[in-house]
C-alpha cells in the first residue's frame, strides 16, 4: 500500500504540487495587456517598494540623503 | 602617411596617440576611418543615433595643426570617440533615445563634450540609448527610438542598456572609446553583455552639466574602453569640478598607476555564493576563473556580504519619483504616450503619485544603507562580484522576468549594482570570459574616489588575461 499524504495524494504527487506552487511563486505576473493594466501594475510596484521601505527601522535622527556627497 | 588599416579599430588610446605622434597616421584619417565605420556598422546594430563625421573631420583638421606645431594636449589628442545621445552637443539633435525629443537641439555643449574638445578628441557620433536612459523601468530591449541595441557577439541578443550604443560601438571597434551614463546599471550592464571595459565613476566626479537628468543624486557619466588603462586616461580628462553641476564633488582625478598600492596590501571582499549559487550555470567557470586570477595577483581575499537593506525598492522609489518630477511636462502634455515601451510610460505616470513621505523614507534608508556599506570597508578595500549573473538575454526576452534561482537565502553581493549606486561608489567592469559565445564580466567596487585602486587591479588583471582583447565576429 502506498503511503498517502494529505487529501489522498501520494508523496510524489504532493512533492510535485509543492514544486509547481514554488515555480508559480517565482514566475512574474504576465505583462499587462493594456495601458490601464500597465498603470495598475506600476502602482502596485510602487506600493510593494513602499511596503519594503516601511519594514526598515529608521532612527529619527536619520536625515534624507539630499545633500548628497559620496 | 599611410591610410590606416583595420588594425586601428581595436587599438588602445595609447597606441593610437603613439601612431599620431610618430606620424604613422593623421588625426583626419583617424576621424574619417572611425566615422565611416560607425556610419556603416552603427545602424546594423542599432548603435548610432547621429553621425557627426564631417564635424569630426573639421575638428580633426584643427587638432592636426596643433600636433604639427607640437602643441600636445595629452593622450586623447586626435583620438576619436562617441557620446551617448543624452549629452548635448551645440546645434546638433539630442534626442535622449526618445521619440518625443526627436527634434530637440541645445545651444551648448555638455561639460564632458567640451572637455574632450579642449584636449583634441574628435566626436564622430552620438550613440544610441534606451529612451530616457530607462526612466523608472522598461520591459523590452526595443525601448528606444533607434530600436533594440543588438549585441555584436550575437545580434539575436541584447546589448544591455541604457548605454547600449556606447558599449556596442566600442565592442565592434566603431570608436576607440565612448561616454555613457549610469543611474543604476546603465554602464555596467552593457559593458558586461558586450565584453568591454567600463568605469562608473564616483558620484560627483564627472560633471553632468548638459546631460539628461534622470535622478539628481544618482546620475553619473563614465567611459567605455578597450582596457582599464584607457578608462583611467579618459576619466582623467573628463573628471573635475564644475559650478554648473550642483552634484559636483569639485575633485579632479589623476590617473597614477605608478603610485598604486601593492597588490599584497589590498583586501578584496567577495561572497562565494555569488560565484556559484547566483551566477548562471554556464557562466560559473568564467567567474570562478576570474576569482582565481584575482587571488593570483597576491591580494588578500576576504569573505563578506552586503548589509541587509531593501536596495531595489529604495533605488526604485528614488528613480521613479525623480524621473516623474523631471518628465512631468512630458506626462502632462500627453507626449509620454509616444514612448516605445508601455511599462516605461506607466512607470512615469505612477511615479507622480509616490507620496512625499515614501520618497523621504527612501532617502533616509539610503543614508543608513550608505553608512552600513562603508563600514564593510573597515575589513576590505575592494569588493568583487559578477557584474551580471549571466550573459545577454535574447532580444525579445521581457527584462522584468527574473530567472528562477535568484538569491533568496544567501544574497552575498548580488545587489551590488543598486547598493553601489545608492552609496555613490565607483565600479570597474572587467570582461572575464564567456558563457557559450557571449561575454561575461566581473565588477570591482570601492569606496568613493578610489578609482585608482580599482584601475590598478584592473590593469594587473588584464596584464594576465586577454578577455578584454577578444573581438566579436563582425561580418563585412
Amino acid at each position: 500500500m502506498k503511503n498517502r499524504g494529505s487529501k489522498g495524494m501520494t508523496r510524489r504527487q504532493l512533492a510535485g504540487a509543492v514544486l509547481a506552487t514554488a515555480a508559480m511563486a517565482q514566475t512574474p505576473p504576465a505583462a499587462p495587456a493594456n495601458p490601464e493594466g500597465e498603470l495598475d501594475a506600476a502602482r502596485q510596484q510602487n506600493q510593494r517598494c513602499s511596503e519594503a521601505l516601511a519594514k526598515v527601522q529608521v532612527p529619527m535622527e536619520a536625515e534624507p540623503a539630499f545633500h548628497f556627497s559620496a | 602617411m599611410a591610410v590606416p588599416g583595420s588594425e586601428i579599430f581595436f587599438a588602445s588610446i595609447t597606441e593610437l596617440n603613439g601612431m599620431l605622434r610618430a606620424k604613422q597616421t593623421s588625426v583626419v584619417e583617424l576621424a574619417r576611418a572611425f566615422g565611416r565605420r560607425l556610419e556603416t556598422l552603427g545602424p546594423r546594430y542599432n548603435a548610432l543615433a547621429l553621425p557627426l563625421t564631417e564635424r569630426a573631420i573639421r575638428q580633426a583638421k584643427a587638432v592636426e595643426g596643433d600636433i604639427k606645431r607640437e602643441r600636445y594636449r595629452g593622450p586623447l589628442q586626435g583620438v576619436p570617440y562617441g557620446a551617448k545621445d543624452l549629452l548635448s552637443v551645440a546645434g546638433q539633435i539630442t534626442a535622449w533615445g526618445a521619440r518625443p525629443y526627436a527634434a530637440q537641439v541645445f545651444d551648448y555643449d555638455a561639460t564632458v563634450v567640451h572637455k574632450l574638445e579642449v584636449v583634441g578628441a574628435p566626436l564622430v557620433g552620438k550613440l544610441a540609448m534606451v529612451e530616457l536612459a530607462g526612466g523608472p523601468g522598461y520591459r523590452y530591449a526595443s525601448a528606444s527610438m533607434t530600436g533594440p541595441g543588438l549585441n555584436p557577439w550575437d545580434p539575436s541578443r541584447w546589448s544591455g542598456g541604457s548605454s547600449s550604443g556606447s558599449a556596442i560601438a566600442v565592442a565592434a571597434g566603431m570608436v576607440p572609446f565612448a561616454i555613457g551614463s549610469e543611474t543604476s546599471g546603465s554602464i555596467l550592464t552593457p559593458a558586461a553583455f558586450c565584453g568591454v571595459t567600463a568605469l562608473r565613476p564616483t558620484y560627483g566626479m564627472v560633471s553632468r552639466y548638459g546631460a539628461m537628468p534622470l535622478s539628481w543624486t544618482l546620475d553619473k557619466l563614465g567611459p567605455f574602453c578597450h582596457s582599464a588603462e584607457d578608462c583611467g586616461l579618459v576619466l582623467e580628462t573628463i573628471a573635475g569640478g564644475d559650478r554648473h553641476d550642483p552634484g559636483s564633488s569639485g575633485k579632479s582625478f589623476y590617473y597614477a598607476p605608478q603610485y598604486a598600492r601593492k597588490m599584497s596590501d589590498l583586501r578584496v571582499g567577495y561572497a562565494p555564493a555569488d560565484f556559484s549559487d547566483w551566477a548562471d550555470e554556464a557562466a560559473r567557470p568564467a567567474f570562478q576563473q576570474a576569482l582565481d586570477t584575482i587571488r593570483g595577483l597576491g591580494v588578500q581575499m576576504v569573505e563578506t556580504k552586503l548589509p541587509d537593506f531593501p536596495y531595489g525598492p529604495t533605488i526604485g522609489t528614488i528613480i521613479a519619483a525623480d524621473a516623474a518630477s523631471i518628465f512631468e511636462p512630458l506626462i502632462s502634455n500627453g507626449k509620454v504616450e509616444e514612448l516605445a515601451d508601455q511599462k516605461q510610460i506607466a512607470g512615469l505616470k505612477a511615479g507622480l503619485e509616490i507620496p512625499a513621505h515614501v520618497y523621504l523614507t527612501a532617502m533616509r534608508v539610503r543614508r543608513l544603507a550608505q553608512q552600513a556599506i562603508f563600514k564593510l570597508f573597515v575589513d576590505v578595500d575592494v569588493l568583487i562580484a559578477p557584474n551580471r549573473p549571466g550573459p545577454a538575454p535574447k532580444i525579445d526576452t521581457p527584462l522584468d522576468q527574473h530567472p528562477p534561482g535568484a538569491p533568496a537565502k544567501n544574497p552575498g553581493l548580488s545587489a551590488l549594482i543598486p547598493a553601489g549606486n545608492l552609496a555613490g561608489m565607483p565600479a570597474l567592469s572587467l570582461p572575464c570570459g564567456f558563457a557559450g559565445n557571449l561575454p561575461v564580466a566581473v565588477q570591482l567596487v570601492g569606496l568613493p574616489f578610489t578609482e585608482n585602486t580599482l584601475l590598478a587591479i584592473g590593469r594587473e588583471y588584464q596584464s594576465r588575461t586577454d578577455w578584454h582583447k577578444r573581438r566579436p565576429p563582425i561580418p563585412d
